[in-house]
């Protein structure tokens, strides 16, 4: 996001972020079958500039979706398979011996498979804590320190990890701070019994992943400049910004539901990530500003990994998405932000629907 | 700027709103000051039913202008914000914070939105009152509609006023006393204080002499023993009075006789001659209605009663009251046939009797009859 600046876009650029999108979901939907709302959250978050991190059982199509966004964005993809035995330097790279023509030896900075556009971390929870460190500068500044040597990473830049639920054994949960570092954490569920005959229709003729590029780099960062360009009313800002904090107990708009359930809230990030996202759901809804059912919708995949639970919460099996759900009726209530009944506009009410959907919230 | 026309419809439509909240509130406030100001006036007695509703109605027109000038008019932010609420999705709002803005965006946006908006109908914004405002200003009218008739039936008189209810005075206070007094000599029949409220009537009540005194009347010159009083107004005070009856010579009874008008000396004359001038010490009473008939002297009774120890001394002194006097006053000792006054028929007859006896005569036998029942009847 750092690279975008503020140049006032124009007309044409709206309509290109238009099409081009409409081209990046029917791309990706030629590899991916069903998982609407899963590929929307990650088109969302590569284009406001976020890691996300995918979270789902083995088989739904976790690592395939990775590949196929590499492949429609157009940009290097690097696939680093996270286990135990992972060191930092194999994602970092490290500095290496060679000899010259003449036969001194010297350092040679070796890339790791962090330098490349698209990173696949795969079940990044298996790997030891001092290797998950390693993506922690990467992820934030898009830069890597090796041997005291600062290296940029090539712009855009997306770390996009899995990690499996259910088999907890061996394996290393992320820290807070990385998890802060993933703008969305999206849960991707099973498919449904159509979606699942046409995934296995589709896999009986090929494996093989057939998405063209729809974009590339370059345009990814246009869109993201477009979509920064929307804007944003003030009450809007505001009630996204009560929204973080009221995840926060002892904040002075702590909710209730907070106060009973979270133990630590969201971070500041959380408020820039809604935002930036927002902004990008706005314009894929054809909007040019913010509502609260952007900020609403995204509040899931924003916040449900950055909240820390309270013993009470996990003891009375309380999911985030819940908490997250109480802390929206709350802040609603208050605000008396409730919609007039039966008055929603036709684009509303189809939004609706795909809402309970959306971002594979439980 | 955005155009005053796009807003037009919305805007007549939020500031009706304003204006029914603005009432709403105003006549909650009014009838609140009008509940207030009743209550106050009366409590304290003072103001009327037509002070406290012009009360209620100053504050009712002041706080709904106030209300609507500062409260309730509508912003174009305002309206922005309940317009988005029927679906419009915060254009509304956003465009109205980039009025200033001259960006693409920006004007992209303003128009989105303004075309969003020409498909949501005015007439979709609906009047939002709250219903406990509602409830609150239909208990206010209540509760100021009864304090003004609490004041009205003060006023009338129907019920107590506040005062008489946070000041009570005694119960007593309206009724009126009439009291019987009565000094020695005798008694008082009946109930001697009583106690009426204006207008009211007395129950009657007599006044009785005991042995040896005779009732002669009551200090306001009533010398009817019994009595009442009728339409009574104020507070009043009778006392019943006695005399003993003195048992004396004949100069006693000569200065008894005197102190007691013409008429005694009159009869005392006549009881000189009288042929059984010694039975006039039989005990004769007396009384006021003789008095007033003869010499008009209530206490001719207790002369008469001298006079017969007179006559029994034989110095014939003594009146012609003696004939009834010297007794106790009762009812069968003042007629004779219930109408005519024993003494107009005593006086008749002893004038005739005293020409008789100065011509040397006899009086006749059923003179002598009629002299005989009478002193019987005594």
């Amino acid at each position: 996001m750092e690279n975008v600046k503020n140049v006032e876009v124009n007309e044409n650029d709206i309509q290109k972020f238009g099409e081009q999108c409409e081209k990046i979901f029917e791309q990706i939907s030629r590899d991916v079958i069903g998982q609407k709302e899963v590929i929307e959250g990650a088109v969302i978050a590569m284009i406001a500039g976020g890691n996300v991190l995918l979270e789902g059982v083995p088989g739904v199509g976790k690592t395939r979706l990775v590949r196929s966004l590499g492949r429609v964005f157009d940009l290097p993809f690097a696939r680093i398979q996270f286990t135990p035995d992972l060191m930092p330097a194999d994602v970092t790279g490290t500095n290496i011996i060679v000899k010259d023509e003449n036969g001194n030896s010297s350092f040679q900075f070796q890339p790791g498979p962090v330098f490349s556009n698209i990173i696949l971390a795969d079940e990044i929870n298996r790997a030891t804590p001092k290797t998950q460190s390693a993506l922690l500068e990467a992820m934030q500044e898009h830069t890597v320190t090796v041997m005291g040597v600062s290296r940029k990473l090539e712009e855009p830049f997306f770390v996009l990890a899995t990690q499996n639920p259910v088999e907890q054994d061996g394996t290393y949960p992320l820290p807070e701070a990385q998890m802060d570092r993933f703008m969305f954490k999206i849960i991707v569920k099973n498919p449904s019994l159509d979606e699942l005959m046409d995934i296995v229709n589709m896999t009986q003729k090929t494996m093989a992943e057939v998405a063209d590029a729809a974009c590339n780099g370059k345009d990814l960062l246009e869109m993201r400049k477009t979509a920064n360009q929307i804007k944003v009313a003030e009450d809007v800002m505001r009630y996204a910004m009560m929204l973080c904090s009221a995840t926060h107990p002892d904040s002075e708009c702590a909710s209730e539901a907070a106060k009973k359930y979270v133990r630590l809230g969201a971070s500041p990030r959380a408020g820039q990530a809604l935002i930036s996202a927002a902004k990008v759901k706005a314009l894929l809804n054809k909007r040019l500003n913010v509502s609260y059912d952007d900020v609403n919708s995204l509040a899931y995949p924003v916040l449900r990994h950055r909240m820390k639970l309270t013993f009470e919460a996990v003891a009375e099996r309380v999911s985030a998405d819940e908490i997250v759900s109480m802390i929206i009726a709350e802040l609603t209530d208050k605000l008396g932000l409730a919609k007039e009944a039966g008055k929603a506009a036709p684009e509303e009410q189809a939004e609706k629907s795909d809402k309970k959907r959306l971002f594979g919230r439980k | 700027m955005i155009e005053k026309k796009f807003f037009e419809k919305h805007h007549s439509r939020m500031v009706l709103e304003g204006i029914l909240k603005s009432a709403l509130w105003g006549v909650l406030i009014g009838a609140t000051a009008n509940f207030v100001s009743a209550l106050v006036f009366w409590l304290l007695g003072v103001g009327g039913i037509l002070q406290a509703i012009c009360i209620g109605l100053g504050a009712a027109l002041a706080s709904a202008l106030a209300l609507y000038f500062i409260k309730y008019r509508p912003t174009p932010e305002e309206i922005a914000r309940r317009v988005d609420r029927l679906g419009l999705q915060e254009r509304l709002i956003t465009m109205v914070e980039l009025q200033g803005d001259d960006s693409c965006i920006a004007r992209l946006q303003r128009e989105d939105a303004k075309a969003r908006l020409q498909e949501v109908s005015d007439q979709k914004l609906r009047l939002r009152v709250s219903g406990l405002l509602i409830a609150g200003v239909a208990a206010a009218l209540v509760l100021s509609g009864g304090m003004d008739a609490v004041v009205k039936l003060a006023e009338q008189g129907v019920i107590p006023s506040g005062p008489s209810i946070l000041d009570p005075e005694d119960p007593m206070a309206n009724y009126i006393a009439v009291t019987y007094f009565v000094e020695e000599g005798g008694e008082i029949q009946g109930e001697t204080d009583q106690l009426l409220l204006p207008g009211e009537s007395t129950t009657p009540v007599v006044a009785v002499a005991e042995d040896g005194w005779v009732f002669v009347g009551w200090d306001d010159g009533s010398k009817d023993p019994e009595r009442y009083e009728n339409g009574v107004t104020e507070e009043l005070f009778f006392t019943a009075l006695f005399e003993e009856i003195v048992e004396g010579d004949g100069e006693n009874a000569e200065n008894d006789k005197n102190n007691n008008g013409n008429g005694g000396n009159e009869e005392g004359d006549r009881a000189d001659d009288l042929p059984d001038g010694g039975d006039a010490n039989v005990e004769s009473d007396s009384n006021g209605g003789q008095g007033d008939k003869g010499s008009g002297s209530g206490d001719s009774g207790e002369s008469d009663g001298a006079k017969g120890e007179g006559e029994e001394e034989g110095e014939g002194k003594g009146d012609g009251q003696g004939l009834g006097a010297g007794g106790k006053w009762e009812d069968s000792n003042q007629f004779i046939d219930g109408e005519t006054y024993y003494r107009d028929h005593l006086d008749m007859y002893y004038e005739m009797a005293q020409e008789i006896f100065s011509a040397n005569g006899e009086i006749p036998p059923e003179w002598k009859e009629f002299f005989e029942m009478y002193y019987d009847s005594l």
